[in-house]
């Protein structure tokens, strides 16, 4: 402990102590340049050594200051030859005198530079220059000269010796205090010690050069300002006073020794000359080097600032864009990832505006306009930004201004808010959906909490019981929605206390509501809770459906239900009579119903039959009447022999005869496949020139026989689909027709073309037809002239078969015009192409 | 001298058919039924063979497909000779491997030439 306390003290007395030590030795060398006679001496480093102390250590050291001044002055008064209770008296006043000095001085420094180092800014200098170096020091002077001229009464050279303490102890503290308080400073800027220690070597050299060249003419010792401005430039504070402090210290020496450029008639006027210039220097080396520093400082600080900002923009997360005059001049790293850019270049020296899609850009040019005019700072909207490849996004920007003295700079503030957009919308959907469901929903939707009072209730709800929302929202469920019993007598006050304590227990309940006109409702409710998130229970939520009608028709149900079975007991009685007549009759039906079935059957079964015998017609009666015509023909061919003129003839008739029946029958098969609707249409897509030629081919014998000419005249083939052999037949009956009822001149085919159908027309120079004949031309067994008919020899079926052909199998039309004795024309319109029939569409039923 | 067989049923239909080939100097070998004429033609290997569609036991194309799917296959031609006078009868035989087609009732006056079209067209 004592140890520990010991080391303590060290501790706190120590620098004490140094300082005492420190003040009186420099006291001693000081004094050596004393006054002749006195303790004034013109370079009292001491003043400098107890500010420096003072304004380093603290005020606390003021014991050290005081006691090295006490024993440094008695020393010297005593040596002056002084009693020695005249020499404590004279050294303990002038003691205080400089502590004093020191004291005030630092305290003055501190009131008006604060607790920074008055040596950093220039204006701080000139305070330490006016307090520190020339008004505390007349304190010390004062009491000193005082006191010493009090002590030999020495009062005659009050003045000088005033001066020269003065002066003395202003010079110690203007060399010695901005060395000590800048020496902590003196590596700063990242100098090398060795090469500062060079530089200031050299311009000590110079400067004592100088100050040796100035012997000569006191003019010339203005050759050291320059010297102590480069000084102060190129050797910091520290350097500059340091090189003042050896400069004062060598002419201090010169001077005493009565040499260099400061001369007079005593050495005492010749050192206050040359420390009056060695102020002067050391205020300009001063003033100087703190304006070298404080351009320093203020560099470092700009250097800090920019970095700051510069750190500050580029990692703000958004992205920043500034512009003058429209014009962008720099933007983030964030603004080029958010847009595209690769590289600012691509962004520098281009419009603003190119940063906003085109559609926005006048309303924002209008904003930053409004900007500059109004002179207000900022402006913030939402709006569309457009990226490098052109795309757009939206963007939350604001802009402000900047205005700088040679006019105003823009920045803007740019966020891209797509994502935040996107959430809004989905938000606002999501809300909007809730809140069309809810308040659209055709069921009502209560709100209400564990007081029993109602927090909120849907449209549907309100319109229901006939509310406004302002009328419901606060108020109790019993005395709005409810009555305190229901009709039927149920407690209810007593079922919404139970709902309201344990609302989970009441998941759906049923009962009677009373609207806002009094009518009453019977409700089914399904009951929730809302939970808030500490899961108590927040608001019941229940909805509603109304179930009146329900209940009443459930009433009038049980009421008819009633009724009815009294009704069908009574009536079952009747019934049963009834139903045994009842039963009679059916049976009756029945055996109607069976004798209906058959009759249908056998008639199913009949047309079955026709249609069998028809199809076997075809082959039955041809196969006989094929011998028939087959064994005439070749005896009349002379196949068994020559036959006589008579059997010939005979054979002949028998032949032709044969021939006749054969066509007959197959024109009355085939009319009668067609009129049962039994033909269906063989399509195959076919050159109508064929079908012409192939026509021809078969009249062409008779064509020849009878010397008629024949003319096909068609303007190009035409491919047909259609069904060849009816066609055909057609085309050989008119064929045969035109051959037949004409005599001389010729027969003609005209074929043209339209666009879906095409005309064949059959024209001869026949005898033709008479008028009056024309309608009855197309009917079966019609008999025109007769002696037509016995000239031409037809069945009479021909013309009744060919358009029944054309109109059921072709689906053309068939016409006909005529002279009589000029010839006819027998026209067919088909369409080129016969559409596959379906049987659902087709109307006519000639599909099977 | 040629050999045709005649498959046909209808006896005055045959004879008819017989008579007009004989006297353009065809040799005739008859049968009656379908089984009989597959066999015929196995055995006697005629020139070509006229067929009839309408037979007693199996229909004429069933005769036509058995001579195609034997030994025999494409090498003799085969008309029908059929009342089968409907649309498309024509198409369905000539389909089914017939090399001629003649709607019955046959003219006298043009069967031969009908038939030495057919068998003409082949070679």
């Amino acid at each position: 402990m004592v140890k520990q306390n010991m080391k303590d003290t060290i501790y706190k007395y120590f620098p004490i102590v140094t300082v005492a030590i420190g003040y009186f030795v420099a006291a001693r060398l000081g004094l050596l340049l004393a006054y002749p006679g006195t303790n004034a001496t013109p370079l009292w480093l001491p003043t400098g050594i107890a500010m420096s102390a003072l304004l380093l250590l603290g005020n606390r050291m003021w014991p050290g200051i005081a006691l090295g001044a006490f024993i440094a002055n008695y020393q010297q008064l005593a040596g002056l030859g002084l009693s020695i209770p005249a020499s404590f008296a004279a050294s303990l006043s002038t003691a205080t005198g400089n502590t004093l000095e020191a004291l005030i001085g630092v305290f003055l420094i501190r009131r008006f530079t604060g607790m920074r180092n008055p040596f950093e800014r220039s204006s701080d200098v000139i305070t330490f220059i006016t307090f520190g170096a020339l008004i505390s020091t007349t304190v010390s002077a004062t009491i000193g000269t005082a006191t010493f001229c009090l002590a030999v009464s020495a009062w005659a050279s009050f003045a000088s010796t005033w001066l020269t303490w003065w002066l003395g102890d202003a010079a110690g503290a203007m060399i010695l205090v901005p060395l000590a308080m800048t020496v902590k400073g003196f590596n700063v800027a990242g100098w090398k010690i060795r090469i500062v220690a060079r530089n200031l070597l050299i311009w000590t050299f110079i400067g004592v050069i100088c100050y040796g060249i100035s012997s000569r003419s006191i003019q010339l010792s203005f050759m050291l300002f320059p010297v102590i401005i480069i000084a102060a430039f190129r050797l910091g504070q520290c350097g500059s006073a340091m090189v003042v402090g050896i400069i004062s210290i060598v002419s201090t020496y010169v001077t005493v020794n009565g040499a260099g450029p400061f001369t007079a008639k005593t050495l005492t006027e010749a050192l206050l000359l040359q420390q009056g210039f060695i102020g002067s220097l050391a205020i300009t080396s001063m003033v100087l080097a703190a304006i070298v520093s404080e351009q320093v400082q203020s560099k470092k600080i700009i250097a800090e600032s920019e970095e700051r900002f510069r750190t500050l923009i580029e990692q703000a997360p958004i992205g920043i864009l500034f512009s003058r005059d429209g014009v962008i001049l720099d933007a983030n790293k964030v603004y080029l990832g958010m847009c595209g850019f690769a590289d600012i270049q691509e962004l520098r020296g281009t419009p603003l505006s190119e940063q906003i899609a085109p559609q926005e850009r006048a309303e924002m040019l209008e904003r930053i306009s409004r900007l500059s005019q109004e002179k207000t700072i900022g402006t913030a909207c939402e709006t569309m930004g457009q990226r490098e490849d052109g795309s757009q996004f939206p963007l939350y920007v604001s802009v402000g201004r900047i205005v700088l003295a040679d006019g105003s700079l823009t920045v803007g503030f740019y966020i891209d808010i797509t994502e935040r957009k996107r959430v809004e919308e989905a938000l606002q959907d999501s809300e909007r959906k809730y809140r069309e469901l809810v308040m659209n929903a055709n069921s009502i939707i209560l709100r209400w909490n564990s007081e029993g009072k109602i927090t909120f209730m849907n449209e549907y709800g309100l319109k229901f019981f006939g509310y406004t929302e302002a009328e419901l929202v606060g108020r109790h469920v019993i005395g709005t929605l409810v009555t305190e019993t229901e009709s039927s007598g149920r407690d209810l006050r007593s079922l919404m206390d139970q709902i309201c304590a344990d609302p989970r227990a009441f998941e759906h309940n049923i009962n009677e509501n009373i609207r806002h006109n009094g009518e009453r409702a019977w409700i089914t409710w399904t009951n929730k809770v809302v939970v808030d998130e500490r899961g108590q229970v927040k608001e019941i939520l229940s909805i509603g459906s109304n179930i009146t009608e329900i209940k009443q028709a459930e009433a009038e149900l049980k009421q008819h239900r009633e009724h009815l079975e009294q009704l069908v007991s009574t009536r079952t009685a009747d019934l049963q009579k009834s139903q045994l007549t009842l039963m009679g009759m059916v049976e009756d039906l029945n055996s109607k119903k069976k004798e209906l079935v058959a009759a249908n059957q056998k008639l199913k079964e009949l047309d079955q039959l026709k249609s069998m015998f028809i199809a076997s017609m075809s082959h039955e009666l041809r196969t006989p009447l094929n011998s028939i015509i087959g064994f005439t023909g070749i005896t009349l061919q002379g196949l068994s022999g020559e036959l006589n003129e008579e059997q010939r003839d005979n054979l002949s008739r028998a032949y032709h005869s044969g021939k006749h029946l054969l066509s007959l029958i197959t024109d009355v098969i085939d009319i009668s496949k067609i009129e049962a609707g039994r033909v269906d249409a063989f399509l195959e897509t076919i050159s109508l020139k064929k079908i012409i030629d192939e026509a021809i081919d078969t009249i062409a014998p008779q064509l020849k026989e009878k010397n008629l000419g024949l003319t096909v005249e068609i303007a190009s083939d035409i491919v047909l689909h259609t069904d060849h052999k009816r066609l055909l037949q057609c085309l050989i009956n008119l064929l045969s027709n035109a051959m037949k009822f004409t005599e001389q001149g010729g027969i003609t085919v005209t074929v043209s073309e339209q666009d879906a159908t095409v005309d064949i027309a059959v024209s001869d120079t026949g005898i033709g037809i008479a008028e009056q004949d024309l309608p009855k031309l197309f009917e079966a067994f019609e008999r025109l002239e007769t002696h037509l008919r016995i000239k031409a020899g037809g069945t009479g079926l021909g013309l009744y078969l060919t358009k029944k052909l054309v109109t059921d199998i072709l689906r053309g039309s068939i016409s006909v015009r005529s002279m009589e004795g000029e010839g006819s024309i027998f026209s067919l319109t088909i369409p080129k192409t016969i559409l596959p029939i379906d049987p659902a569409v087709e109307p006519g039923g000639s599909a099977q | 001298m040629k050999r045709v067989l005649i498959i046909e049923d209808n006896s005055d239909n045959r004879v008819l058919i017989t008579r007009i080939l004989e006297k353009a100097g065809y040799q005739i070998s008859p049968a009656e039924t379908g089984l009989e004429g597959f066999a015929t033609a196995l055995r006697i290997r005629p020139d070509f063979i006229l067929l009839d569609i309408q037979l007693p036991d199996i229909e004429g194309t069933e005769v036509l497909r058995r001579i195609r799917a034997s030994e025999i296959g494409n090498s003799i031609p085969i008309i029908a000779v059929t009342s089968y006078a409907m649309a498309g009868d024509r198409e369905r035989l000539l389909a089914a491997g017939c090399n001629g087609y003649i709607e019955k009732p046959i003219d006298p006056l043009r069967f031969i030439a009908q038939i030495e079209q057919c068998v003409g067209d082949l070679s």
